[in-house]
């Protein structure tokens, strides 16, 4: 059983730039992997290849296959496209780019609601997801008024209103103070999906993900537990990622 | 409900008024003031009549007369147009209060006075009773192209955070010591302006990205709102406003 499949996956942007140079993942279901990276590496043109909205249908420049549970994304199969969109959960990076709608409440609906789902099952959908992210008091308050860390946290929950397989979050961690990183980081271990985290806050990949990959220049550099790459400072180096200063994994031996 | 502080329009309430669905007033509003603009200016029971069912309908919303007063100055412009007529229209004139004045500009004065007061009045009660979102959803209902009600939805959410933007870049000037109180400083300003458009168009890319994420095709799922839909007997009370209007104008124009 396979939650998510990369083979050979390469794109091209539309002015030349060569993004991905042939990227190979698997992730089983259950896992949490953290997906490390300098900036420019190529990790938010990954992400969007993952639910299908790169590549564009009918550019050239891509080329490759990803695969979501049993369903491969082709960018001309609409139908196909929102199924994979269910399944595959983004959380993007800056929660006021998700969060579009005057209310909280109306947005953690929108997703479900884009699925077919209405009245009581809908609104249901809605309490558990911000249950799910403990965000179920702020339901009728506007996204603009609530503090980043719980914009983050009702940005998670509009995805999990869909019941993703596959949660996929964009530096989760970014400007969060060390609560509300905490919090984060609980209600993340808590949730039962597989998750991709894209970072480059390496303890919060150590702290929530077993298992990390290396993006640099649009290739996948390194593959295995976290512990293990991020005691190779050697490794590290070479791809511009640091731990905070003063702070080192020991080496596992 | 809406974007925070940014509806200095509405009169929080629970009302009749405020709980009835927002296609249903709309519609009431805009018929009301159609017939009170094909009204002849010269039938003034009926203007009467419609201030009389403004004022119950104020009543009713426990929209407070003062609030009513304040936010009808938005009219003053027309006001002054409506006095300034009957000393410059031309024909035959008449005395008031010891001014000369002519007859067709006293008449077209007042039909603007009351007509664009009517008007304004319902708009207001209108706004004061229906959060600015609730508007856009009833806009929507009554077949208004989505991309209108989409667009002003997208600004509903925006504002407060574009104005953020915009507040922490100008300070960030301020703290580089700029100080743009000539023309000849107004550089950065223009830059700053130039820079937020960048910024909200990739923001809007951001947001069209995020939102096909989540299975978005072009149209604003129906279901999100659906538990304020107008019933049968909510357009039935809605319906009453105009109805009466038009009976005033009909029993004035041929029974009087």
């Amino acid at each position: 059983m396979t939650a998510l499949l990369l083979d050979d996956v390469r794109y091209a942007y539309p002015d030349g730039h060569q993004a991905l140079h042939g990227v190979s993942l698997h992730i089983e279901p259950g896992e949490r992997v953290a997906l490390l990276g300098p900036n420019g590496a190529g990790k938010t043109t990954l992400v969007l290849h993952l639910n299908g909205i790169l590549p564009v249908s009918g550019l050239t420049g891509s080329s490759g296959t990803v695969s979501v549970g049993d369903r491969t994304v082709d960018p001309k199969d609409r139908p196909g496209l929102a199924e994979i969109r269910r399944r595959v959960g983004l959380v993007f990076q800056d929660p006021d780019d998700q969060l579009f709608l005057p209310t909280v409440a109306e947005d953690v609906a929108f997703g479900p609601a884009n699925l077919g789902l209405r009245g009581a099952e809908l609104t249901r959908r809605v309490d558990e997801a911000l249950a799910a992210v403990g965000m179920s008091d702020v339901k009728e308050r506007a996204p603009h008024h609530l503090s980043l860390g719980q914009r983050r946290r009702v940005a998670v929950a509009t995805v999990l209103a869909m019941r993703p397989d596959l949660l996929v979050m964009d530096e989760p961690s970014s400007n969060l103070d060390p609560q509300a990183r905490r919090e984060l980081a609980e209600i993340v271990l808590g949730l039962d999906v597989t998750l991709l985290m894209v970072t480059h806050d390496l303890p919060y990949a150590m702290q929530l993900c077993p298992r990390s990959v290396i993006l640099d220049e649009g290739r996948i550099v390194a593959d295995g537990p976290t512990r293990e790459l991020l005691s190779d400072a050697e490794l590290l180096a070479r791809h511009r990622l640091e731990l905070p200063y003063g702070f080192a994994v020991p080496a596992t031996t | 409900m809406g974007a925070g502080h940014t509806h200095p329009m509405y009169v929080h309430g629970h009302s009749p008024v405020h709980h009835l669905a927002p296609e249903v007033k709309i519609a009431a509003s805009v018929l009301f003031t159609v017939v009170v603009v094909a009204t002849p200016r010269e039938l003034l029971p009926a203007f009467g009549a419609y201030a009389v069912i403004v004022a119950v309908l104020a009543v009713l919303a426990r929209v407070p007369a003062g609030w009513l007063a304040r936010r009808s100055l938005i009219e003053l412009p027309f006001v002054a147009t409506a006095v300034l007529l009957p000393f410059f229209a031309a024909g035959p004139r008449t005395d008031v209060l010891g001014l000369s004045v002519a007859v067709e500009g006293l008449w077209a004065g007042w039909n603007i006075l009351v007509k664009g007061t009517l008007g304004v009045l319902i708009a207001l009660l209108l706004a004061g009773t229906t959060p600015a979102r609730d508007v856009l959803i009833g806009l929507d209902r009554l077949r208004t192209p989505q991309a209108i009600t989409q667009i002003a939805l997208f600004m509903l959410r925006y504002l407060d955070v574009l104005a953020d933007e915009a507040r922490r870049m100008r300070i960030a000037r301020l703290s580089r010591l700029d100080d743009p109180r000539f023309l000849w400083q107004v550089r950065g300003f223009a830059a700053g302006l130039g820079t937020l458009f960048l910024r909200a168009f990739e923001r809007g890319e951001r947001v069209f990205l995020a939102m096909r994420s989540r299975g978005y095709t072009g149209r604003l799922p129906a279901a999100l709102q659906e538990h304020t839909r107008a019933t049968a007997r909510q357009w039935a009370v809605g319906a009453a406003v105009p109805v009466l209007a038009v009976v005033v104008l009909l029993t004035d124009r041929f029974l009087v």
